[in-house]
């Protein structure tokens, strides 16, 4: 059975982008728009990594990020951040199992989404 | 003493009968013409009227030093052995009788010398009656009786004889000394050029004195017929002299009639109020010593009067020599300035004679316009500030204008009413022509300045005075004073370099540099247009290195020419300020296009790799490629756009897609900045307009709202951006902040250049959109909103385009217009 990656970006053409990448990886993506969406999406399909965009307007990655964080269910699942201007402090980037740079490459999101697999497995 | 100014008598005589060889010979020639008077004066019957010798001699002991009396003496008694030889008397009462003349003359010379000194028994009224008590009275009267007449009817027990003749030989010597010895006295004292200085005219009248005496004299003594008139007449003439010709001419005159009238032949019966004959002579020596008196006194008194009025003239003549040697101005004047007084000076000055200065109006010389304030500046003076001081212009005879100063004090009577003007004055055309060529080369100084488009000053550093060439038109050509220190220097500098430039200056002046060098934005005191410039200065340091004064130009850089490239580049650098704002949204704008290109890219490279060829797939990819390729191109235009200085670019747009392109480009900045966002938008028609232009104007807007609520909790950090339409044509957009609003006093400099209310950035944001906004023919306007909370910022456009300016340098000269 494949890994369920919850996708979550304001911008519909990276949602579309991203998702057809990941899905051609061999992963099953749920996209989320918004905070609401995902909080939705991850009680509905309890993501095994979580991808997430930093910036988006209302509610940012690193909010949900520290949301799911303090959730009961998903306080251990990775998260992934892609981001143009990654944050510098630690306390930001402790939030996350990775920051790659946006647009990243594909291998490195693979290589990142498999590790964050292997770790949460453990 | 001092007599007519003209020579000092010290000793009486001494200067002329010092030489024994002179004084010897005199005395003996003297004497012995007196002795011989005297005997040829006595009556037949013995009766004694005068004795000359007494009076000659007295005067002769009276006007030599005691250490040649000697001399005198003995050359006087050769001289009355030989005048008195025909007497027939024994040569011992000869002797007697000399010796007796020495000794009646020494007594009265010595106490005479004892009592006034070396004073002239016959200056005044004081010393005369010392000489009357000493020499007239007392003298005769003690020393008779040693007489060879006297002492030997005393002794020989005939006190009757002895007294009638003791009386007798008194009045003939008081007679004597008051005629012959005041006559001798007189006539003895140095006085060089005592005729000479005498008229024709008074020599005239001399001689008609004389006649007169004389006819008096034929009338009273020759005449046979009792004329008691005659006796009154004889005083006119006498009078007549003593008043004229003073005190030495009356002293020979009664000399004179006395001694006529001693030997005369008979006492005339005018006179004479007894019978008996030592009576009657007894009553005409009365008369004469009467007479005497009369005349010697009243001249004496006029010779006084003449001498205090002689003084007072030459001390007045002094004074005005004085007054006429100054160079300054000294006059005298009514209270409508009329010249009562005016000294040689103000003469030469209006090159007039002193007759016609006089009574002529000082205010005359005065040129018209300045009248009015002088009479004004004379009426001021009042009893409690009489002095006060003029400085004028005056015409001066060769048609010049000069200038002069005055000091006057104004004089008031009793009263309290204005008297006079007393005035001392000074030219100063000098002083004044300095002055003005002075002001002249300020003036000159300051328009080549000017002409340089420069500020020249000179900043006096320990007294904090600045001297400066104003640059600026208004005040063209006066050089102004004013005070200035670092502080009020550092509010015509531009916020941006105020700092920087005011640290740069201190620390020069703390070193040793001899020069400071400085570029930065100039704006002036009050409001002027903003100005890079040059500011070049000396520094002037004293001994112990502190700095003083500092001398310097201000030189003017944004020249006609370098003005539109400036304007340009600031601009530019405006915008790149402006979008370094926005880095991170436009970074995030950036990314999101071309990550989406990546991650289709990688989709179809993974597709290929792993032998999937789905058309459908690979369709969707490509498509997806290409849009979002589009998108990022057009956010590269949309930021050339923003960045490139082109012309304006008019093509139909929306507004309200401009809103939201903005908004979207601004979507990082304002979640990063916690602002809240709210749009109102009414349907729009499109309108005339450059998309890149119009979304900086936006963007100005909206960062200077976001500003300006930087300081307020995050909750109440909202902006809403309105549009709505007004009238037919024009569109217009509101962008409303809920800060703490603007400072009415700058809300009319908003939209100017380099207008900064704020800590950071340049004052040129809202400068620009207000170009833009005018460039596309359109107006823009700030306000506080009425409810108290923040500003509105907004403008209008025509949706046809109305009045839009195709040509940006028609833009660029707006804009520069405002920059310079």
């Amino acid at each position: 059975m494949n890994a369920v990656v919850l996708l979550i970006d304001d911008d519909r053409r990276i949602r579309n982008s991203l998702g057809r990448l990941l899905r051609v990886m061999s992963y099953d993506v749920v996209e989320a728009a918004d905070w609401d969406a995902a909080l939705e999406l991850a009680a509905e399909h309890r993501p095994d990594v979580v991808v997430t965009d930093l910036h988006m307007p209302e509610h940012s990655g690193v909010d949900i990020a520290r949301l799911l964080r303090s959730h009961p269910e998903f306080g251990h699942t990775p998260i992934i951040a892609l981001t143009a201007t990654p944050p510098r402090d630690d306390e930001t980037i402790s939030l996350f199992h990775s920051v790659l740079e946006k647009p990243c490459a594909a291998e490195d999101l693979q290589r990142a989404l498999t590790e964050a697999l292997q770790t949460h497995k453990h | 003493m001092t007599r007519n100014g003209t020579w000092t008598m010290g000793l009486p005589g001494c200067a002329s009968f010092d030489s024994a060889a002179v004084l010897a010979p005199l005395s003996g020639v003297l004497y012995y013409l007196a002795a011989s008077l005297d005997l040829m004066l006595r009556e037949p019957d013995g009766i004694l009227l005068l004795s000359p010798q007494h009076g000659v001699l007295a005067a002769l002991f009276m006007t030599t030093r005691a250490e040649r009396w000697w001399l005198i003496a003995a050359a006087v008694v050769p001289a009355h052995l030989l005048a008195s030889w025909s007497t027939a008397l024994p040569w011992w009462q000869l002797a007697w009788q000399a010796l007796f003349s020495c000794g009646l003359a020494t007594g009265v010379a010595m106490t005479l010398r004892l009592w006034l000194g070396q004073r002239n028994p016959f200056d005044s009224l004081r010393e005369f009656s010392v000489y009357i008590v000493v020499a007239v009275i007392a003298g005769p009267a003690l020393l008779t009786i040693f007489s060879p007449a006297v002492a030997p009817a005393l002794l020989s027990g005939a006190p009757d004889l002895a007294i009638d003749r003791w009386q007798a030989e008194t009045v003939a010597s008081s007679l004597a000394m008051l005629t012959w010895g005041s006559c001798t006295y007189l006539a003895l004292l140095p006085r060089p050029g005592w005729l000479q200085r005498r008229t024709p005219a008074q020599y005239a009248e001399a001689l008609a004195i004389v006649i007169a005496l004389y006819v008096c004299f034929r009338l009273t003594f020759v005449s046979d017929a009792e004329n008691h008139a005659a006796l009154y007449l004889f005083f006119v003439p006498l009078l007549w002299q003593s008043v004229r010709f003073g005190v030495d001419a009356a002293a020979m005159a009664v000399t004179l009639i006395a001694t006529l009238a001693a030997a005369a032949d008979r006492i005339p019966h005018s006179v004479r109020l007894h019978d008996a004959p030592q009576a009657a002579a007894i009553d005409l020596q009365t008369f004469l010593g009467v007479m005497t008196l009369m005349a010697v006194v009243i001249a004496i008194v006029v010779d006084e009067r003449r001498r205090v009025a002689q003084a007072v003239s030459e001390s007045d003549a002094r004074y005005r020599a004085i007054v006429d040697s100054q160079t300054d101005f000294v006059c005298r004047s009514l209270p409508d300035t009329t010249l009562t007084f005016a000294n040689a000076a103000i003469c030469r000055y209006f090159g007039m004679p002193r007759e016609q200065v006089l009574g002529t109006q000082w205010l005359q010389f005065v040129p018209e316009e300045t009248r009015a304030e002088l009479r004004q500046a004379l009426s001021r003076a009042t009893p409690e500030n009489p002095i006060f001081m003029l400085k004028h212009p005056v015409q001066l005879p060769d048609g010049r204008t000069g200038w002069q100063e005055w000091v006057n004090t104004a004089i008031f009577d009793a009263q309290q009413r204005l008297v006079e003007f007393q005035g001392t004055g000074r030219d100063i055309t000098a002083l004044a022509q300095a002055e003005q060529a002075l002001q002249k080369n300020d003036e000159r100084l300051s328009l080549i300045a000017q002409a340089a488009g420069d500020v020249i000053y000179e900043w006096d550093i320990v007294r904090g005075e600045l001297w400066s060439s104003s640059g600026d038109e208004r005040s063209a050509g006066t050089p102004s004073v004013r005070h200035l220190n670092m502080e009020s220097w550092g509010c015509c500098i531009h916020p941006s370099d105020r700092e920087r430039v005011a640290r740069d200056c201190r620390q020069a002046l703390r070193g040793t540099a001899g020069t400071w060098e400085s570029e930065y934005l100039y704006i002036g005191r009050d409001g002027d247009a903003p100005r890079w410039v040059r500011h070049r200065a000396y520094i002037i340091r004293d001994a112990s290195g502190l700095a003083v004064r500092m001398i310097g130009a201000i030189t003017d850089r944004s020249d006609r020419k370098n003005l539109e490239e400036a304007n340009r580049t600031l601009e530019r650098f405006a915008r790149l300020a402006m979008l370094g704002q926005i880095t991170a949204s436009i970074a995030h704008e950036m990314n999101q296009p071309l990550g989406a290109i990546r991650y289709n890219a990688e989709a179809g490279l993974l597709f290929l790799n792993r032998g999937r060829y789905d058309k459908h797939e690979f369709q969707e990819i490509f498509d997806d490629i290409c849009r979002d390729n589009r998108r990022a191109t057009d956010l590269i235009g949309r930021l050339r756009e923003l960045l490139h200085d082109h012309e304006l670019r008019l093509d139909s747009v929306d507004m309200n897609d401009i809103i939201n392109d903005v908004i979207k480009l601004l979507r990082i900045e304002v979640r990063q900045r916690h602002v809240h966002i709210d749009t109102e938008c009414a349907e729009l028609p499109t309108v005339l307009g450059d998309h890149g232009r119009l979304q900086q104007v936006l963007l100005n807007l909206i960062l200077n709202g976001m500003d300006a609520m930087a300081a307020l909790p995050e909750t109440r950090r909202r902006i809403a951006i309105r549009t709505a339409r007004v009238g037919a044509t024009r569109i217009q957009v509101q962008v409303v902040d809920r800060g703490s609003g603007i400072d009415p006093a700058t809300l009319p400099k908003i939209f100017d250049s380099f207008f900064t209310s704020k800590d950071h950035g340049m004052g040129l944001g809202l400068a620009i959109a207000r170009s833009i906004v005018e460039a596309h023919g359109g107006r823009i306007w700030a306000k506080n909103n009425a409810d108290g909370m923040g500003a509105t910022l907004a403008f209008e456009i025509d949706s046809l385009g109305a009045n839009v300016m195709l040509s940006s340098s028609g833009s660029s000269d707006r804009y520069g217009a405002r920059l310079n």
